[in-house]
């Protein structure tokens, strides 16, 4: 056993309004510069949409993430002899058209311009060639767009969903959405690192966060390719690929990444993990349908003695143990089994989790031609013509997630590698903790039913209250469980405070000489 | 810190190292130590005897008899500049010995003079006008090779057989007109009517001991041995001589054109090998739809 | 003419090996991210395609069949030696230089035309694509007008080549040779000499080392066991990411 610890986090997406105001902290501290324009190390994407870059999940357009062949996993786009036959032009690297042209706009010829019949206008320009341009798309070009035919329907999620379904989908007062926002999932077996021809890119062993060292970097736009994510961004006035650091800087002075810090709906936890890294190629070359389980498989318990004792034979401070324990992470992931990682198909063992929303699911459809459901309706209320009606009852307990609007294998293809069986347990108790909290707070509800829907889904009320405080009311500290980076032990995380005495600057440092 | 003052120490070291060799060997290359015998064996001889008979070129003996010493180190240096300069005796020679251009020599007035002088020591006994006979090391002569000898000059000359010193075969450079022999090379010139122009004496002394810069270094370390010489000599003599029976293939465009081809082949190649490239992006239908303000 | 000569094939190719070698070296120690192949594939990827892969497999074959030629000039003179072998080797490096001119000249044209490259494009970028399309041109004229350069190259360049790596340079069949291929060679120096201020350092880094490393790579910036035992030394080395 090779224990490790990871930071790693849940995105709650029941709470996600599609604000970008992560997207905004991030882009404001990292990637305001030439070159990154078009990076948004963390972007938020409407589903069902096609996202940023467009269909970055259709692998049969980008080649990324592994594949499993006779029984072990190579990668699908690159790796060491496709890698390097195709270093002089990678046949599946996205383009800037994927994403979008960076632009900005002439704001001074809204000031300078003279007096003229028309109100002046402040055209766009292009952030590459500087030259005025038609604006044809956008970092969030799809944003609530659900429904339109260029970006709802070429969803690559929508896949294996019969055609009936998918009309259901887009019907206009049917249609449903969520929001979906991504960073780097800092991956156990990430695809970046092993595409990397000239090893540039590593996981680091303290806290698991995948970086790129920009020195060694030399632009063969393998990352990018690989990563099936596509959280490899490749900047092309520097000549380097960048990515998502999870503000290890940040992180390692106890402060939280500036995407989750000002999350508004407060849906980020982040906390650490302890990992078996001995399993990972194990886990990352299961079946289909076990890739989940195999996954939160080696996980380790922090309460357990023997991971204990093993991690702290593997140099893992009592602080990060602490913090193990802590984590809110473990419980979403492991105690509740409420988050499950984003494309676990694509066997980068991603740690970043996503607790599936139920709010899109929960006003499911019924046939209605039985005049119980028109009797339901208030009789001042139109009485529908259609034979379906939105029920958004508890009444029928799990009917709702069965016969969702917003078909379960859809929520499948994003969360469990196209396995309804791994959502609905998870719909299930997150309803059964409203059962139960409305059964605290309200009391509308029968006793018997309440025991039922948690009996169920195999949740205590305890468990319930739990998950109820961690989902609502959590603070803070409670939701980013940041383990000390232990400067003192190691002077600095990047550095040694000695050798860099007397140097200056941000960014590249040199010795403050007078002079040429 | 201490590493990399240490490194530029290094640097410094080698550069220097580097330089101070360039010096060493530049002057020896600009101020050679040769003898007046040395610098004729080396380059005169391929081309001109003293005192038995003429080669490519006349025979130097008594030389300095005929012609003054500021002429002859005029014509060693740039024959050819004299010649188009209208000077008559230079004009005189060159028409005398079928307009063969006599190589621009790079020496010296003092390297020069050494070889005058030593042409002058080497002046004695009678002009003798008829040469030595090329014979094989059988005893066979040039006017006895037939059909066999030729075939083995053949071979060496395509280089079908090796030269027994590992030197490259005559047709990198030269091309032959003949019906058993492939397109030789254009480095160097054609040699179909060689014996014509030089003489079969003319042509074995070269082939022995080549005079022309480039030939004497690719021949310097791989000598072309005796018996060599005398296959390739008895080859060229009968390619000069069946040249006007044979209707050899002119050399032709097919290397040209087979690079084109095989060009268009490779570049077929390539678009097959990545033909599931990703070829345009995943937008491109809504962009081409938008309308265009530019 | 003897000092243009001796600049060109004495001082020249040893000004370019020393430039080279020190220039690349400082430049890899000092300004390391600064390395780096520069490719402009993100901002156009349809056109580079006919141009960079012709190009670079063209290249690469060329430039490693004048270093076999250099290297290994008997076995390439006993390749040779049947005429079906020098012409299927001949046609061969003529069918890869075709393949690699074209291949330059429509990544020059790509460069000089699209305006998403045009603002990646420096004039050096610009300096190396000419003197790469000229010293390919020579290159192919030599190969059609002074044929079976690949015997008399290993017979008279491998020669000249060895003697100025051994400190000995003999240019005297050099200065014979017909003008295009002194300039090919005078170029090609050129271009040596030139590589450390370009983007031409990336062959350099050519990743081979990634197909004998394992797939992921995790670096600790100090050693986790180490640094956790208060009975070890406190280290002045610097952490091993850095």
């Amino acid at each position: 056993m090779d224990v490790r610890s990871q930071i790693s986090m849940v995105f709650h997406l029941d709470k996600c309004i599609g604000c970008h105001t992560c997207s905004i902290a991030c882009k404001n501290i990292w990637t305001d510069r030439k070159g990154a324009e078009y990076m948004w190390w963390n972007n938020v994407e409407t589903k069902p949409g096609t996202g940023y870059p467009s269909k970055w999940e259709d692998q049969t357009i980008y080649r990324g993430g592994w594949e499993k062949n006779n029984g072990s996993i190579s990668l699908k786009g690159s790796g060491k002899f496709k890698g390097l036959a195709n270093i002089f032009h990678n046949p599946y690297l996205p383009v800037i058209d994927d994403y979008y042209e960076p632009w900005t706009y002439k704001y001074l010829d809204l000031i300078e311009s003279p007096e003229l019949d028309d109100q002046p206008v402040a055209r766009p320009v292009s952030l590459i060639t500087g030259k005025p341009i038609d604006i044809k798309a956008g970092p969030n070009w799809d944003d609530d767009l659900s429904g339109t035919p260029d970006y709802a329907r070429n969803d690559p999620n929508l896949e294996n969903l019969s055609p009936a379904e998918q009309e259901a989908m887009f019907q206009l007062e049917k249609m449903a959405m969520f929001y979906l926002p991504r960073i780097c999932n800092h991956c156990l077996n990430p695809a970046c690192v092993a595409s990397c021809p000239s090893g540039a890119i590593y996981k680091r062993g303290e806290d698991g966060i995948v970086l790129i060292n920009q020195n060694v970097c030399r632009a063969w736009r393998m990352c990018v390719t690989a990563c099936p994510y596509k959280k490899s961004y490749y900047n092309w006035h520097t000549g380097k690929s960048e990515k998502c650091i999870l503000c290890y800087p940040r992180l390692e002075a106890g402060l939280t990444p500036a995407c989750m810090h000002s999350c508004v709906g407060r849906i980020r936890y982040l906390g650490v993990m302890l990992y078996d890294a001995d399993r990972i190629h194990e886990a990352a070359s299961a079946d289909d349908n076990h890739l989940i389980e195999k996954q939160l498989d080696i996980i380790l318990d922090p309460f357990d003695e023997k991971v204990i004792a093993a991690a702290k034979a593997n140099g893992i401070a009592d602080s990060t143990l602490l913090a193990a324990q802590n984590s809110p992470i473990y419980k979403f992931v492991k105690e509740w089994g409420l988050a499950l990682p984003l494309h676990p198909e694509f066997r980068t063992l991603p740690m970043l989790f996503y607790v599936p929303p139920l709010l899109p699911v929960m006003a499911s459809l019924s046939d209605a031609k039985n005049g119980a459901q028109n009797d339901k309706l208030n009789p001042i209320a139109k009485r529908w013509d259609d034979n379906w009606l939105y029920d958004t009852s508890t009444e029928e307990l799990w009917g709702t997630i069965e016969k969702a609007r917003f078909p379960l294998q859809y929520m499948a293809n994003l969360f469990g590698a196209g396995d309804t069986s791994k959502i609905s347990p998870i719909l299930k108790k997150m309803m059964a903790v409203r059962i139960h909290r409305r059964s605290v707070t309200v009391g509308d509800l029968s006793a018997e039913k309440v025991n039922s829907a948690l009996t169920d889904t195999g949740l205590s009320p305890e468990q319930a209250d739990a998950i109820y405080a961690l989902t609502s009311l959590a603070k803070f500290d409670e939701r980013f469980v940041i383990p000390p980076a232990h400067r003192e032990q190691a002077i600095e995380m990047l550095e040694s405070t000695a050798d860099e005495k007397g140097s200056t600057g941000f960014g590249f440092k040199e010795r403050p000489a007078r002079g040429v | 810190m201490l590493y990399t003052s240490f490194k530029n120490y290094n640097e410094k070291l080698l550069t220097f190292t580097i330089l101070l060799s360039l010096i060493f060997n530049l002057s020896e290359f600009l101020y050679p130590q040769s003898a007046g015998e040395t610098t004729f064996k080396g380059i005169c001889q391929a081309c001109h005897t003293i005192g038995k008979g003429r080669l490519v070129g006349p025979d130097l003996i008594n030389i300095q008899d005929l012609r003054t010493e500021s002429w002859l180190i005029k014509f060693i240096r740039s024959s050819q500049s004299m010649v188009n300069s209208g000077d008559a005796d230079a004009v005189a020679i060159f028409n005398e010995y079928n307009k063969t251009i006599m190589p621009d020599q790079n020496l010296s007035d003092a390297e020069i003079k050494d070889v005058l002088s030593y042409i002058k020591q080497q002046s004695t006994g009678a002009v003798v006008t008829e040469v030595q006979p090329i014979v094989l090391s059988t005893g066979l002569t040039l006017e006895q090779a037939r059909d066999n000898e030729f075939t083995i000059g053949r071979k060496i000359f395509s280089g079908e057989q090796r030269l027994t010193n590992g030197g490259p075969a005559c047709i990198s450079c030269h091309n032959v007109l003949n019906d058993e022999v492939m397109s030789g090379g254009l480095l160097a010139l054609d040699l179909t009517n060689a014996v014509t122009r030089l003489g079969v004496n003319g042509v074995h002394s070269i082939i022995s001991s080549p005079p022309f810069p480039v030939m004497k270094a690719a021949y310097s370390n791989h000598l072309v041995t005796s018996d060599e010489s005398f296959y390739l000599t008895a080859f060229l003599k009968n390619a000069d001589f069946v040249v006007s029976l044979q209707e050899p293939a002119a050399p032709q465009q097919i290397f040209l054109y087979a690079g084109i081809i095989g060009g268009a082949v490779l570049f077929g190649v390539y678009g097959t090998i990545w033909w599931n490239r990703k070829r345009k992006s995943v937008n491109d239908s809504i962009f081409k739809r938008q309308l265009k303000s530019i | 003419m003897t000092i243009l000569n001796n600049f060109l094939f004495i001082a020249l190719p040893y000004i370019a090996l020393i430039v080279f070698l020190i220039g690349t070296i400082y430049r890899y120690k000092s300004k390391k991210f600064k390395y780096s192949s520069l490719s402009s594939e993100f901002l156009e990827g349809r056109k580079l395609f006919w141009g960079s892969v012709p190009f670079h497999y063209g290249i690469v074959f060329l430039f490693f069949g004048h270093l076999t030629a250099f290297l290994f000039p008997r076995e390439v003179l006993l390749w040779n030696s049947h005429p079906v072998r020098l012409l299927i080797l001949e046609v061969t490096a003529f069918i890869f230089g075709i393949t690699t001119f074209v291949g330059l000249i429509h990544l020059f044209i790509r460069r000089k035309t699209n305006p998403r490259v045009q603002m990646v494009t420096n004039k050096m970028d610009l300096i190396i694509e000419v003197l790469l399309i000229a010293e390919i041109f020579l290159g192919l004229w030599i190969a059609y007008g002074y044929r079976w350069g690949s015997s008399w190259f290993a017979s008279v360049l491998s020669p000249y080549l060895i003697s100025v790596f051994t400190l000995n340079p003999q240019i005297e069949p050099i200065i014979n040779l017909p003008l295009v291929i002194q300039l090919h060679i005078a170029t090609a120096f050129l271009i040596v000499l030139l590589i450390p201020f370009s983007r031409l350092v990336h062959f350099l880094v050519f990743p081979l080392s990634y197909l004998w490393r394992p797939y992921q790579k995790v670096i600790w910036n100090w050693n986790r066991k180490k640094v956790r035992n208060p009975r070890s030394v406190w280290s002045v080395n610097k952490s091993r990411n850095n």
